[in-house]
Order: structure tokens, then sequence, then C-alpha cells
């Protein structure tokens, strides 16, 4: 199973952040000031790659177009979108830890 | 008082976008604004007052789809103008920042792979046939000012196939 979630795996910042943001369903723009404000300002995605990521992202069955208010499409997280996002965010935490680590034995060398 | 257009010649390489959203933005804050432009780039602009205005140029070989319309309304893009496959998008700078319609360099090359596309297989039938051996083909049938007219046209497209090639490049290695 993990092998299969593998391959959609590392997630750009932008594609991690669209995942992260649809855990209500959502259109475009709400997507887009969602990240922009959670991720502190940090991720800004533009309009053109915004809907480059929901074609990619549908095509490989991660997100799935609940419905369309006024041309605007409404986009929800699939089950197999949710394990991906899962088990990046396992491998993000390994990361983070081993970030923090290395960090602090940095610290501890400064002060030696 | 009626508004006045303004003409302006300018080239641009295809792979100029930067500059040429650059000069229409500096155009803006003179007061001129974009209004269309023709094969030789001419470019028309509408008198009216200066203001800070971001142009984003994008190219594609589809039409743009509504959903797609939408989302660049919704973040406050209008559409400038569309030609031959190119679209011009506009925006209110807000103090001072200038926003993308493509926010990384994946999805800002993706245009111009699309331009490449294009270009090729409109030259290389082009190519075959002025560089066909048969005399009824070929440069030879050609009266002189066609000549020098298809000789300008088919050496534009290999400027730009080239310098289109050397900013994709460019922009995948900003991606690594």
């Amino acid at each position: 199973m993990d092998d299969q979630l593998a391959r959609y795996l590392p997630l750009s910042e932008a594609t991690f952040y669209v995942l992260v943001a649809l855990d209500e369903p959502l259109h475009g723009y709400a997507i887009m000031q969602k990240v922009e404000a959670i991720s502190e300002g940090n991720v800004v995605i533009g309009p053109g790659t915004l809907y480059g990521v929901f074609t990619t992202l549908e095509k490989q069955a991660l997100i799935q177009k609940v419905r369309e208010e006024e041309r605007r499409k409404i986009y929800a997280l699939t089950d197999k979108g949710r394990q991906v996002l899962a088990e990046q965010v396992r491998r993000m935490a390994i990361m983070l830890r081993n970030g923090e680590l290395a960090l602090a034995h940095l610290r501890k060398g400064e002060r030696a | 008082m009626s508004t006045a257009t303004v003409k302006r010649f300018k080239w641009f390489w295809p792979d100029q976008d930067i500059e040429q959203e650059q000069w229409l933005r500096a155009m803006a804050l003179q007061g001129l604004h974009l209004k269309s432009l023709n094969l030789l780039q001419f470019w028309s602009f509408e008198q009216g007052a200066p203001a800070d205005i971001v142009y984003r140029v994008d190219f594609s070989n589809e039409a743009i789809k509504p959903a797609y319309r939408q989302l660049l309304e919704d973040a406050g893009w209008k559409e400038a103008l569309q030609f031959c496959g190119w679209q011009y998008w506009r925006t209110q700078a807000v103090n001072g920042r200038a926003p993308e319609i493509f926010s990384d360099a994946a999805s800002k090359g993706a245009k111009f792979t699309r331009l490449l596309g294009l270009i090729v297989v409109v030259s290389v039938p082009s190519m075959l046939l002025i560089m066909s051996p048969s005399k009824n083909a070929g440069f030879g049938q050609l009266s002189w000012p066609l000549l020098v007219l298809t000789g300008a046209a088919l050496l534009t497209n290999m400027v730009s196939l080239v310098r289109l090639g050397a900013r994709v490049l460019r922009l995948r290695r900003e991606q690594h």
C-alpha cells in the first residue's frame, strides 16, 4: 500500500497546501486565500498554477469535483488523497524530528 | 472628451514575457492602457488615468475555459486582450506588490513548452518544402518579394525556437 502512495511523494509545497486546504470542500479562490492564510503568507499560489494543480490532482484521483456553483468548481479530497496526505505528513514528522535533533546537536557543539 | 488611442511599435521575442509585462506596466503608469495588438507588434493603448496596473502574459492553444476564467476573475484578474493564442491579463497592483498568475517555475515554463511545440509543428512542413530538392518546390519557385517574406518569417521562427528553448532550460534549472 505504502509503495503505491509513495509514487505521489514528495508533494510540492503548493500541492501539499492544496490537499491540506481541502479538509473541507472548497472552490479555487477560497483555496488560494486559505493557503495564504494558514501558511502565514509563506505560500501564495497563483490562479494559473492552481488550475494546473487541480488538473493533475484530478487525473491522479487525489481530489474530485463535488459540485459546481456559477462556474466555480468545488473540490474535495478523495480517500486516496487523504491517504497520500497522511503518508506525506508521516514522513514530514520524521524529517522535522531529525532536523531538530541535528540543530540541537550543532548548538551543543558550539557551546563546547 | 473622447478617449484617444495611442499606437506604438515595439518588438518582443516570444520568450520575453517579463520584458513585455514591465513595459505594459510602465505604459499604464503613464495612463496608457493596452487595448489591442497586431501581428507586426503594433500595440494600441487607450489613454486614461495613470494607474499601477500589473500585466501577465500567457499562451495557450486552447480557448480559456469558463472555470479558469472564473478563478482568474475571482483572484482579481481581467482579460486585457487575446491575440493568436496569447492572453494578456491585468490587475491592480496592491501597495506596489505585483501578483502572479503562475507562482512556480514549472507552471511558468508550461506556456513556453506549448509555444515551442506549436512553432515546430508550423515551421517543419515549410522548412521541408523549401529544402526540397525538387524543382517544383523550394526557394526557386518563389518570386523575390515572397522569398524575402518567407525567409524573414522562417528566420523569425528559428530565432524564436532557439530563444524559447534556452528560456525553457533556464526555467527547468530554477526548479531544481
